[in-house]
């Protein structure tokens, strides 16, 4: 009869270290002169047991081969991986000799308790002899536990060793490759070795982040104690855009470690990777008022003060990593932000032409303040000259003052006011109208919705008609644009408009809807349907058909060179149809458009600017001009900031 | 030269097979000085075979109920120091009594067996028996015996010192594993009980489901019962408490969860890989089977049971746990003995 389920449970553990123990138990019984087995039997037993041992290590072997080799038709245990190496687990080992252990201990417990009032029974001779039996009993066994354990861990450890001396080598080497080798073979010998573990991790993250942040989250479960692996999981993590896990992570080697230079930076540079940047920006300063003489600190906290618009702040903070360590880099960095915090004149020239003949010139620039905090003001003036079909000209005189308000780096608020003065043309007299922006704009951090509020008040002026008419445009309008998923956004775009002039109303309503996609995080392509109406039409010159749809694809793309001159194109094709006032919807029509814009930067602090528009279509969105079958229109813009620092 | 022993031959219906046995123990090299067949009223004519090959034949008023029953009824006969009971449907190795012989040279040794292999192996049942002796037999049973605890004294074949079995008044039928029984009160009487593998004997295993059903149902219940018998006893007794803790540990613990936890995990965490946890030690099992098998050239054989014996521990498993329930849980005892083959 075999009782139980042999082969496996712990009856298979007890034999297993019962037969190791045999040689000890042989030794002692020798010395002893007791009758024994016969060395014979013993050492036949002992080697059995080891090559069950080898067995058993051989099984884990082949069946972790196994798991890889079909882990495309199967999917592999969760918590083993596709890649598990040896399936045999110490802790499994472990676990089988602590339940062992127990049962045994619980034996020994029940035999003390049922037998305590028989023991004083004994004579002191028994007893005695019982209590050398129990103390040998107990060395045996942990003598052979311990060698059990030994035996195997000996030859692992040698294995191991040469495994990881060669890849330290060739770590400190600088050959890759062959630490990664390496390290992946001692991974073999030792599954659960957590050096080689978060090397073969950190060797492997560029090539195959999935892997190395599966190797990490591996140490994390080795060494649940090391803030550092906490750490390397949420820098995978933020690598591969799972900030809010990333910085979870950061948060448990934060628990582990709170003063822990590594972890505090570490979790402020995901915050600003994420583009939590006013966290990020607490963060550093948290770090900073109690290490102050931490200049790559101040560097970073620097940067992020640009992204947040604080221009003077980030100076400032280039300035104290610049004191305590001079770098180049930083050096650069500090002109610029001396440069955008400083007081700047930015003289502009502009051109409009399109089809029809209607041509446009304005002259101008514009000066600003040295920044003062998260605020800004500057004056503009400029003179437009406006003319048509080379006969009619009239003019406009500008002067606005301006503010720009970043109370964070979510918010931006731009605002505003002054007056256009209308030339006299087409019998009127000259005319002074105010004008007026006010825009805020919100974004939650971490690529979050995005809300755009807009509210303007300005004078057409694309043609001599239309400045000689005084039409005014009183737009309200929102953006609200929603991510989806990971690449994906939802933009929705409403607006109304009031065109005003001397003899009448008009009103324009645009809705749009959009879905953008971020192939790269600097190209989106979308696609884009838009609807525009007018109430009624007019006779004041600008084109107010009934309906307008357009479906078009969008592209927008943005560059930086390594000279730091910045590229931007945002480019539409698709089709148009317009229905008339009164009249059905026409055919659908080509309509593209193109913008584009150019920063130079000539020197730190002159930032030659050029803009280029173009659009051909029968229907203007923004220029609301009279409009044709292929209207073109065409607009540059040349500017160019120079920082008086 | 004659052996200073009588062979008891509990037979109950044994025609068939007891013919073989009377002639493999009468080819000894030691062969006993007496032979008993214990015709427990069979209606086969087990005892007219017997007779006809020149041995004792006893018969019981009535039949006993029990192998236990119609051994303790043989024991009244015998006259010699040494004694050895073998079941109507086992054959031995022409040296067996004479290899287990000079183990009671020592006083204190009451009981001693061999090596049991099944005599067919034919079926899946005697191919996973066939496994399973040779594992536990070239394993377990050694480690048994260095550390001078044999878990039993295999009911199939042993010997006796005669006078320690009388002390014990023979084979008692208070559980259904006879032999389980009289070992371990031999262990509490401070007696000693080896296992010497050069003797083998070769019993007939169950060739199909139902016989192998009833062999297990008696063994499970058979162990629980002793279990719960000797248990205080038992812990006097070192190694044999720990043998015997483990072994009730992985009849009941770890059967459940090999029946039970491996198959929900697998579903669980959707994996099919969990089920590899019914094969996984088959490296493990396979070396002593190895070893064992090589011994007697057997390996193909061996190589190609392996599988069976997975079917078989599976089967034993579930057995042990209904035992346990029965015996320990719900309290239904069992006390009819049935054959296994």
């Amino acid at each position: 009869m075999t009782v139980g389920v042999p082969g496996t449970g712990i009856g298979g553990m007890f034999y297993l270290v019962s037969a190791l123990a045999m040689p000890l138990r042989q030794a002692y019984r020798s010395l002893r002169r007791r009758p024994s087995a016969g060395w014979r039997i013993v050492a036949g037993q002992t080697a059995m047991a080891g090559a069950i041992l080898a067995a058993i290590w051989v099984t884990g072997w082949l069946v972790g081969i196994a798991i890889t080799a079909s882990a495309a038709f199967i999917a592999p245990p969760p918590l083993l991986g596709a890649h598990p190496g040896n399936v045999l687990r110490t802790a499994a080992l472990v676990l089988s000799a602590a339940t062992l252990a127990a049962v045994l201990l619980g034996v020994e417990l029940l035999r003390l308790w049922v037998h305590r009032g028989t023991g004083r029974a004994a004579t002191a001779g028994e007893a005695g002899s019982r209590q050398q039996i129990r103390r040998v009993a107990a060395l045996v066994l942990l003598a052979l536990a311990a060698d059990g354990t030994h035996t195997v861990a000996a030859q692992h450890t040698r294995a191991l060793a040469r495994r990881l001396a060669r890849a330290d080598s060739a770590f400190a080497a600088g050959d890759a490759t062959t630490a990664a080798r390496e390290y992946a073979a001692a991974l073999t010998v030792d599954p659960e070795n957590s050096r080689a573990t978060y090397r073969l991790a950190d060797l492997t993250k560029r090539r195959d982040p999935v892997e190395a942040l599966r190797l990490f989250r591996r140490y994390v479960t080795l060494e649940p104690s090391d803030a550092w692996g906490y750490m390397a999981v949420g820098d995978a993590l933020a690598r591969s855009e799972s900030y809010g896990d990333a910085l979870r992570s950061y948060d448990d080697a934060l628990r582990l470690a709170p003063d822990e230079r590594d972890a505090v930076i570490g979790r402020a540079r995901v915050l600003a990777r994420a583009g939590r940047t006013d966290a990020a920006v607490a963060g550093y300063r948290h770090w900073l008022d109690a290490n102050p003489s931490d200049a790559e600190a101040w560097g970073e906290l620097g940067r992020q003060r640009l992204r947040q618009g604080r221009d003077r702040d980030a100076a400032l903070a280039f300035e104290h990593a610049q004191a305590i360590a001079p770098d180049p880099t930083v050096a650069r960095r500090l002109a610029v932000a001396r440069a955008a915090a400083a007081a700047a004149i930015t003289p502009l020239a502009s051109g409009t032409h399109d089809s029809d003949g209607n041509t446009t010139l304005r002259l101008g620039g514009t000066g600003e303040l040295a920044s003062w905090g998260p605020m800004r003001l500057g004056l503009t003036a400029s003179r437009t000259a406006i003319g048509g079909d080379g006969v009619t000209t009239t003019g406009r005189q500008d002067l606005t003052l301006g503010a720009a308000w970043r109370p964070g780096a979510a918010w931006q608020v731009q605002a505003s006011g002054g007056a256009s003065r209308l030339d006299a043309a087409l019998g009127r007299s000259a005319t002074i109208l105010p004008t007026g922006q006010l825009r805020a704009r919100w974004r939650v951090p971490g690529a979050g919705p995005i809300v755009d509020l807009r509210a303007r008040r300005d004078v057409l002026d694309a043609t001599p008609l239309l400045a000689a008419n005084r039409v005014l445009r009183t737009e309200l309008g929102a953006t609200v644009e929603l991510p989806i998923a990971r690449v994906f956004k939802l933009r929705g775009i409403g607006r109304t408009v009031a065109l005003s002039d001397s003899a009448e109303v008009n009103h324009r309503t645009t809705l749009a809807g959009m879905l953008a996609v971020h192939v790269t995080p600097s190209v989106e392509v979308s696609a884009q349907f838009h609807t525009i109406r007018f109430a009624h039409p007019t006779t004041a010159g600008y084109f107010a058909p009934r309906l307008v749809q357009v479906a078009q694809a969008g592209s927008y793309l943005e560059f930086e060179t390594a000279r730091g001159i910045l590229l931007v194109f945002d480019i539409g094709a698709g089709v148009q149809r317009v229905a008339e006032q009164g009249a059905a919807i026409g055919p659908w029509g080509r309509a593209l458009r193109l913008y584009s814009l150019i920063v130079v930067p000539l020197a730190v602090g002159r930032d030659l600017r050029l803009e280029f528009d173009g659009e051909q279509s029968a229907f203007a969105n923004e220029v609301a001009t009279p409009g044709g079958a292929q209207w073109r229109y065409v607009s540059a813009t040349m500017s160019l900031r120079w920082a008086l620092n | 030269m004659t052996a200073d022993l009588t062979v008891i031959v509990p037979a109950f219906n044994e025609a068939a097979s007891v013919a073989d046995t009377i002639r493999s123990l009468q080819a000894q090299t030691a062969p006993p000085r007496e032979i008993i067949v214990v015709d427990d009223c069979s209606t086969d004519g087990t005892g007219d075979v017997a007779r006809a090959l020149g041995v004792i034949v006893v018969r019981p008023p009535t039949n006993t109920g029990s192998k236990a029953g119609a051994q303790s009824f043989g024991l009244t006969y015998v006259r010699t120091s040494l004694t050895v009971a073998i079941d109507a449907d086992t054959v031995l190795a022409p040296d067996a009594i004479e290899r287990l012989l000079p183990v009671f040279d020592r006083p204190r040794v009451a009981a001693a067996c061999g090596l049991v292999l099944p005599r067919r192996v034919r079926s899946i049942w005697e191919r996973g028996r066939y496994i399973e002796y040779l594992f536990a037999f070239t394993y377990y049973k050694q480690v048994q015996e260095c550390y001078g605890k044999p878990l039993i004294s295999s009911g199939c074949f042993s010997m006796y010192r005669t006078s320690l079995l009388r002390a014990q008044n023979g084979w008692s039928d208070r559980t259904l594993a006879e032999d389980m029984d009289l070992t371990w009160r031999f262990y509490q009487a401070g007696h000693e009980v080896h296992f010497v593998p050069e003797a083998v004997c070769y019993p007939i295993e169950p060739r199909t489901f139902r016989l192998m059903g009833t062999q297990l149902r008696r063994w499970s219940h058979g162990f629980v019962q002793n279990v719960k018998l000797h248990w205080r006893g038992l812990l006097r007794v070192p190694f044999l408490r720990s043998a015997v803790a483990v072994a009730f540990w992985d009849a009941t613990i770890a059967a459940a969860l090999y029946l039970v936890l491996l198959p929900i995990l697998a579903l669980a965490l959707k994996s099919p890989w969990v089920l590899l946890g019914y094969l996984i030690d088959a490296p493990v099992v396979l070396v002593p089977v190895l070893v064992g098998a090589t011994r007697r050239r057997e390996v193909l054989r061996a190589l190609a049971s392996l599988p069976a014996f997975f079917v078989l521990r599976t089967v034993n498993a579930v057995f042990f746990l209904r035992a346990v329930c029965a015996e320990l849980v719900f309290g239904r005892s069992l006390h009819v003995y049935e054959k296994g083959h």
